[in-house]
């Protein structure tokens, strides 16, 4: 670690409490998306700061889409119990029973309904007026537009012509009829970042992140991890073991693994420190054209 | 614990001076944009596109045109970094750059140097000067198509204009230097990567790049506002107990400090501090602090955790004066109330009054009574009962605040406060723009007030009377206010018992400030006993505009001469409040200049007509 590291860490944990009290403080019904990933992590760490002697005071959604990773659910429900939270998992019923599924539908079809549809479905029933969520903006370039307190029209769409303007250090929390906020406690947060604080704190994530050898298959140059007897192998498929890891954690068909040898914290903050690749390399859902993730946004999803 | 800043950089440019290449460069030359992303900015006969790293939405990229601020990282020498706010050119998006500034340390300008600088560049410079940006490094950019011969010459006279333009520009927003961001002008070419990251040799000796030049400036806040302010963002309650949660915008904490509350206007002591959930002994400026406090005393959000000692009732005022950049399609209505939000505090207010307007390409005042979108102005905003509002130049986060409109909710306006109004009534105060210097500079000479005070019948009036005779030769302005012409006319309600002289002689001296105001040299003759009432005169004006004059005639000479009778009739009656007899005159201890009333007047005048000289311009 350089010697500002630690400083730095500390203004970006001191920005992120702020927020996380803000929506708290100035909307009535708060809700934290958590994904069960790292970003996720050091967002609940945050939240405990936040709001320490007392457990976080805001109820935790997971929209789940059924494909995660087992490791990531049984690692959420630890979370959940070591931190007390007031967990809501919610799915698409769409998607119970294997009815839309990453293989029998195209990924942006599937990502609609399985997340951003199930968000909206999630927010609307708990009338929750403040979603916080882990999103960064060094993640991709449409959310490095992205306000901090991002106002959200009906059906939770974004309009990224024409957002709220956003100074100093005041938010205007005024809400019209529909009308929802998104907040982003660690938007200036790089990968590095949040890999220095878990180091930092001692945090615990999902082992997918460590390298690990694990059985995959190659699809279209992406090393894919096969999770569950669900996963549709291809007749000339067999799982291979190699030592794998994961920079960025979706439904496992869709999350492309990397070949490294990173098994823990510090490696894999060296291993981030030397890479000029960018963590969402590794999405499959972000290939399918240069606004994918600007569309998806503009439509309600995290 | 003071936290270490990360500084922010805005960055902006007129459209088509080459900023987003500009950007582009920087990021891909300093490394901090991965590969992967850098390949969508391909184009499709494999040159880059470096504008589309930034431009990150879809409707930026089909208008080819900055949108809405971008946020990135750029990666600097050493381990640091400073966190980018790419910002819009186009007047239609001002607000937007609005934003990117007013969290920005330093400036990038890029000014295209076949252009030179334009409407635009101007409109930027005023705006981050505006919104506190302390420096601003102008890329002097696509020095490549400069003529070869020709580019030594070219740049440095460009860079000269943009020198002078810009320091007339942030001269006439403020007078006040410290106002003033500093300048750097680097000649670049984003396109080709001359002077980004490395100096190219090239015909011309280039001294230093971008990147030297953002690490060479000093991107701290050169004075912290010691003031200490923790705007209070939430209250946890635990079994009985209340937790105050919020982060110092200013200032620091420390355990068993006693503060003050405000609006409460309560003190109470500290009891326990904690940062991030771990107990801590103090905490300073930019921390997320929890407080518990002593007593049974009750905050919400909103209130404002203070310090005892420091100025904090000056900053309260049921009206403060503030610079408005107005960002909403619907006008400015005046008298028409807005939410006022500055952090969690939200205070309903009007705006009573639109000063003057300031022309962003300019910042010259503009006459105007309305405001409209993208346009700039300063104003009075009031409230029904005081508020806080620091200075922005002390305190960004506590001295900028945004007007909400109160039906749909908008943000319509940022405002950067100036200083609160301390007036004695609701009367808001209209600023006239002739003001005293612009009066004195048409008379070529200082207005000052020289004030007689001496016995009944010492002679002030005749003095006074010889000296405004020449001046009047001389053509310099002035007007005698003498006591008797007073008491007939603004004071002729008041006797002469002790109050009533201290409220004639605070007429007075408020008369004469308002004289002093108009330009003229005034004269004042009166008794003016009251060695008190003659020191709260004298609080009234600045050292340089007063001076005290002592007409020392002896009492018996008084009596003799009594000119109008009053010591006869004193004399006559022994109840009598006259000066000298019934009351007792106080000698002013340290006058600037003593005269003897038995002397030649034309000689007693010699030393305050010189002081009236020395004051020509
Ligand atoms: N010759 C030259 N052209 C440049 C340079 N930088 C940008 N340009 C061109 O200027 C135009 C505007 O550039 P762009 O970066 O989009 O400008 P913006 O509107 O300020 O973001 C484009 O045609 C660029 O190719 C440079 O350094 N030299």
């Amino acid at each position: 670690m350089t010697a500002g590291d630690t400083d730095h860490l500390d203004a970006l944990e001191a920005e992120a409490i702020w927020v996380i009290r803000e929506a708290y403080g100035a909307f009535t019904k708060p809700v934290i998306l958590y994904s069960g990933g790292k970003d996720s992590t050091v967002l609940l760490h945050l939240a405990s700061k936040a709001f320490a002697p007392l457990s976080i005071p805001i109820p935790v959604l997971h929209i789940d889409t059924t494909w995660n990773f087992d490791e990531l659910i049984e690692f959420r429900e630890q979370t959940a119990r070591k931190l007390s939270l007031d967990l809501i998992v919610y799915s698409n019923p769409l998607g119970v029973n294997g009815k839309v599924t990453p293989f029998t539908h195209g990924t942006d079809e599937y990502t609609r309904i399985m997340n951003t549809d199930a968000l909206r479905q999630a927010l609307d029933q708990g009338r929750f007026d403040v979603a916080l969520g882990g999103a960064r903006r060094d993640e991709e370039r449409s959310r490095a537009k992205e306000r901090m307190f991002s106002l959200r029209g009906s059906g939770q769409s974004w309009n990224p012509s024409s957002q709220r303007p956003e100074f100093w250090t005041t938010v205007n929390s005024s809400l019209g009829e529909g009308q929802t906020m998104r907040a982003f406690p660690i938007s200036n947060w790089t990968e590095l970042d949040v890999w220095k604080y878990i180091k930092r704190e001692s945090l615990q994530t999902v082992p997918l992140y460590f390298s690990n050898i694990r059985p995959t298959v190659t699809r279209g140059g992406k090393i894919i991890v096969v999770n569950d007897s669900r996963f549709i192998l291809n007749t000339d498929e067999t799982p291979v073991g190699r030592r794998v890891r994961f920079r960025s954690l979706g439904c496992y068909p869709l999350s492309a693994a990397e070949e490294t040898s990173a098994e823990t914290v510090e490696e894999i903050i060296q291993e981030l420190e030397k890479t000029r690749s960018s963590e969402r390399a590794g999405r499959l859902i972000d290939e399918d054209n240069a606004s994918s993730m600007e569309r998806r946004k503009v439509e309600g999803y995290f | 614990m003071t936290r270490s800043h990360i500084p922010r950089i805005v960055v902006c440019g007129a459209v088509d001076d080459g900023k987003s290449t500009l950007i582009g460069r920087l990021l891909v030359e300093t490394g901090s944009v991965p590969l992967d992303e850098l390949a969508l900015s391909k184009n499709s006969d494999g040159s880059y596109d470096l504008s589309r790293l930034t431009d990150g939405l879809q409707a930026e990229r089909e208008q080819g045109i900055t949108i809405d601020v971008a946020y990135r990282y750029l990666k600097l020498p050493e381990g640091n970094r400073a966190l980018l706010a790419d910002s819009p050119g186009h007047e239609q998006y001002t607000r937007n750059m609005a934003v990117a500034a007013s969290t920005a340390d330093l400036a990038i300008i890029a000014v295209d140097a076949s252009k030179g600088v334009s409407t635009q560049t101007k409109r930027h410079a005023s705006i981050c000067q505006l919104m506190g940006v302390r420096a601003v490094v102008v890329a002097l950019n696509k020095i490549d198509i400069l003529d070869k011969k020709e580019q030594k010459r070219l740049i440095s006279e460009l860079t000269q204009e943009i020198e002078s333009e810009f320091t007339t520009l942030f001269k006439n927003l403020s007078s006040n230097k410290a106002d003033h961001p500093r300048v750097v002008v680097v000649p670049v070419s984003g396109g080709r990567g001359d002077n980004i990251t490395s100096a190219k040799s090239g015909d011309v000796s280039l001294l230093s790049t971008i990147i030297d030049e953002l690490g060479g400036i000093e991107s701290k806040p050169s004075s912290p506002s010691p003031e200490l302010r923790i705007p209070i963002q939430s209250v946890l309650k635990q079994d009985g107990k209340r937790w105050y949660v919020g982060r110092i915008a200013s200032g620091s904490i420390h355990l068993g400090d006693e503060v003050l509350l405000w609006p409460s206007m309560n003190r109470c002591r500290v009891t326990e501090l904690t940062v991030s959930g771990t107990a801590v002994n103090g905490a300073g400026t930019g921390t997320s602090v929890s407080l518990s406090m002593e007593n049974d005393v009750v905050l919400g959000r909103g209130d404002v955790v203070v310090g005892i000692n420091n100025n904090f009732e000056q900053c309260l005022s049921r009206a403060h004066l503030a610079n408005l950049v107005w960002i909403s399609s619907e006008p400015l209505e005046i008298s028409t109330s807005y939410l006022l939000r500055v952090g969690p505090i939200e205070i309903p207010v009007r705006v009573e009054v639109v000063r003057y307007q300031i022309d962003p390409e300019t910042n010259l005042q503009v006459k105007s009574g309305g405001l409209e979108n993208n346009q700039i102005a300063r104003v009075e905003i009031s409230a029904d009962r005081p508020f806080l509002l620091d200075a922005y130049s002390v305190s960004r986060d506590t001295g900028g605040f945004i007007l909400c409109d109160r039906v749909t909710g908008d943000t319509v306006a940022a405002g950067m406060s100036i200083s609160p109004l301390q007036r004695s009534s609701e009367v808001t105060r209209y600023l006239f723009e002739v003001t005293r210097e612009l009066r004195e500079r048409q008379n070529g000479i200082r207005g000052g007030v020289i004030w007689f005070t001496g016995l009944p019948g010492s002679g002030k009036s005749t003095i006074a009377n010889q000296l405004e005779k020449t001046l009047f030769e001389v053509g310099i302005r002035s007007f005698v206010i003498d006591g008797d012409m007073v008491r007939q006319t603004l004071s002729s309600d008041l006797g002469f018992s002790i109050e009533d002289r201290t409220e004639n002689v605070r007429r007075v001296a408020q008369l004469s400030s308002l004289m002093l105001e108009a330009g003229m040299v005034v004269l004042v003759c009166l008794v003016s006993p009251s060695a008190s009432d003659r020191a709260s005169s004298r609080s009234l004006f600045s050292n340089s505009d007063f001076v005290e004059v002592h007409v020392d005639t002896p009492l018996e000479v008084c009596k003799l001469r009594d000119p109008k009778g009053l010591y006869a009739r004193a004399s006559a009656d022994p109840s009598n409040e006259m000066t000298g007899v019934g009351q007792q005159y106080e000698a002013p201890a340290d006058p600037d200049f003593v005269l003897d009333g038995t002397l030649d007047v034309l000689e007693n005048c010699k030393p305050l007509l010189s002081w009236v000289r020395s004051r020509k311009m």
